[in-house]
């Protein structure tokens, strides 16, 4: 029985780990994954659908003071909130927001201090 | 007289402790347990540190809301819920859903099951203190998580992917060929657990049993019941989504023991991944979603009620609603496996069995208590 396991143990001497050093490196993320979002303003209609449709109010509708002067409706994401879902992605009309594969939240300001995406 | 009160005494200066909340081996959910030496002499189930008030929350929430919030019910197997509230939906508004969703709906129940099975397998051998069974059963769950996360976007919860009407988006390319390399590692841990570890059935072999008789009268579903010897599965009695189409047995026992419960669940992945197989290969083109049940789309629930009952991996789940004609449902009652499975059988398997054998129980009979807490 003890000798069987010899021969397995040398060839897992040369086994590359399973692990990752993760800040260095890390797994693949697929494509449709739901992580950080991402709001592109010029696209945005203001209509709100997505802070309607939002499971834990996480997205609230704010005045913003666009370039020209002209004031215009925006989301506000309250990332602490969110349960990245991906409704309001799929609310949009004009794909204004979307997830993005962003994960890595721990080594950012978004937990800690309340900095919302379009104000980076 | 006094000497023998004095000895009544002595004989009935029980031993009362708790097995968890805080146990390792036993999730969220303690039970009261007297004990008289090494052996149990009373059980009592004390739940509700799990308790989230899903039902009442439920009723604040549009259909797309709370197929999020359905994924919560139960963290092991969050795709089998989530299917469920779709189902729910469905019934109580007549909604048509796609051939295309429920041969997708179907694959990911399954591999929903065999990841939920692993775990169950996991947290077993860890009960019987054969760590490395844990690890293997915790790791190759992992390749199916991948597979989630590719067609989910998430790697445990779905967040409302199974939506009602069909699937929130459609399978990603190549995603076939990938189910069919998890497949394979899949059937490598099932030889693992196969080989016969004398220690393992040690533990296992004659602990726990639960007669036929006992089975259903006490209410058990799943593979509890089946491995007392009752066939009983809602996916041949009463065929929901796709599965009258599909070719698959289900494997029962007689003995009733904790092992042979092991036994049922390790037959029953193998009877899941038979299913995926088929329905691999047959999946039909076209769309995925119904057109009028687009996320956001104005809809209400009509003054009508519906009950569903699914097979999940613990048992039979069942989900009934009720609409008055708004947005929001009027009442949603969950009706979760493993209620029956940890209040009931656990406190009559108890009783009598040895302390060293309260966490082998409590794991054969895969129990959830956040399903039961809801």
């Amino acid at each position: 029985m003890k000798l069987r396991i010899i021969p397995k143990l040398i060839l897992n001497l040369f086994k590359r780990p399973l692990t990752v050093k993760f800040p260095a490196e890390s797994l693949s993320i697929p494509d449709d994954y739901r992580g950080k979002h991402n709001f592109s303003p010029d696209k945005c209609l203001g209509c709100g659908e997505c802070a309607k449709i939002c499971p834990n109010k996480a997205i609230e509708m704010v005045e913003v003071k666009q370039k020209d002067g002209t004031i215009k409706k925006q989301p506000k994401i309250d990332i602490n909130k969110c349960c990245f879902c991906r409704l309001c992605e799929d609310v949009c009309p004009t794909k204004a927001i979307h997830l993005t594969k962003k994960i890595p939240f721990a080594n950012e300001n978004t937990i800690y201090e309340k900095k919302h995406i379009y104000n980076e | 007289m006094k000497k023998r009160k004095m000895k009544k005494d002595i004989f009935n200066n029980y031993q009362e402790f708790l097995f968890g909340p805080a146990h390792p081996g036993s999730g969220n959910f303690s039970v009261r347990i007297k004990l008289d030496g090494e052996q149990v002499v009373e059980a009592k189930s004390d739940p509700g540190y799990l308790h989230r008030g899903f039902e009442k929350l439920m009723e604040y929430r549009n259909i797309w809301q709370n197929a999020v919030l359905s994924d919560r019910i139960c963290v092991f197997e969050p795709v089998a819920w989530n299917l469920l509230f779709a189902e729910a939906v469905e019934k109580l508004a007549e909604v048509e859903v796609p051939e295309r969703a429920k041969y997708i709906r179907v694959i990911l129940a399954e591999l929903s099951r065999i990841q939920s099975h692993l775990i169950w397998f996991g947290s077993l051998s860890s009960a019987t203190g054969f760590d490395t069974g844990f690890k293997i059963a915790f790791g190759y769950r992992d390749y199916i998580l991948d597979i989630f996360s590719e067609i989910c976007g998430g790697r445990v919860y779905p967040a409302g992917f199974i939506s009602p009407g069909g699937l929130r988006r459609d399978l990603p390319q190549g995603t076939e060929n990938r189910i069919l390399k998890v497949l394979d590692k899949i059937k490598q841990v099932i030889s693992y657990f196969e080989k016969e570890d004398p220690v393992f059935e040690s533990r296992t072999k004659g602990i726990g049993v639960l007669k036929l008789e006992d089975a259903v009268k006490l209410g058990a579903t799943g593979q509890v019941l089946r491995a007392s010897g009752f066939l009983q599965d809602v996916r041949k009695s009463e065929p929901y989504e796709i599965y009258q189409e599909t070719d698959f047995a289900v494997p029962i026992l007689k003995e009733g023991d904790a092992y042979s419960r092991f036994k049922v669940g390790l037959l029953e992945i193998e009877e899941s991944v038979k299913i995926i197989k088929q329905l691999l290969n047959k999946i039909p083109s076209g769309p995925s979603l119904n057109k009028k049940m687009k996320v956001g789309m104005p809809f209400t629930l009509p003054e009508n009620e519906a009950y569903v009952r699914n097979e999940t991996a613990r048992g039979e789940g069942a989900i009934y609603i009720r609409g008055k004609g708004e947005v929001n449902p009027d009442r949603v009652k969950i009706k979760g496996p493993s209620f029956v499975h940890l209040i009931p059988v656990l406190e009559f398997l108890l009783k009598g069995a040895e302390i060293a054998d309260i966490p082998i129980i409590y794991w054969s009979l895969n129990g959830c208590p956040a399903d039961m807490d809801r």
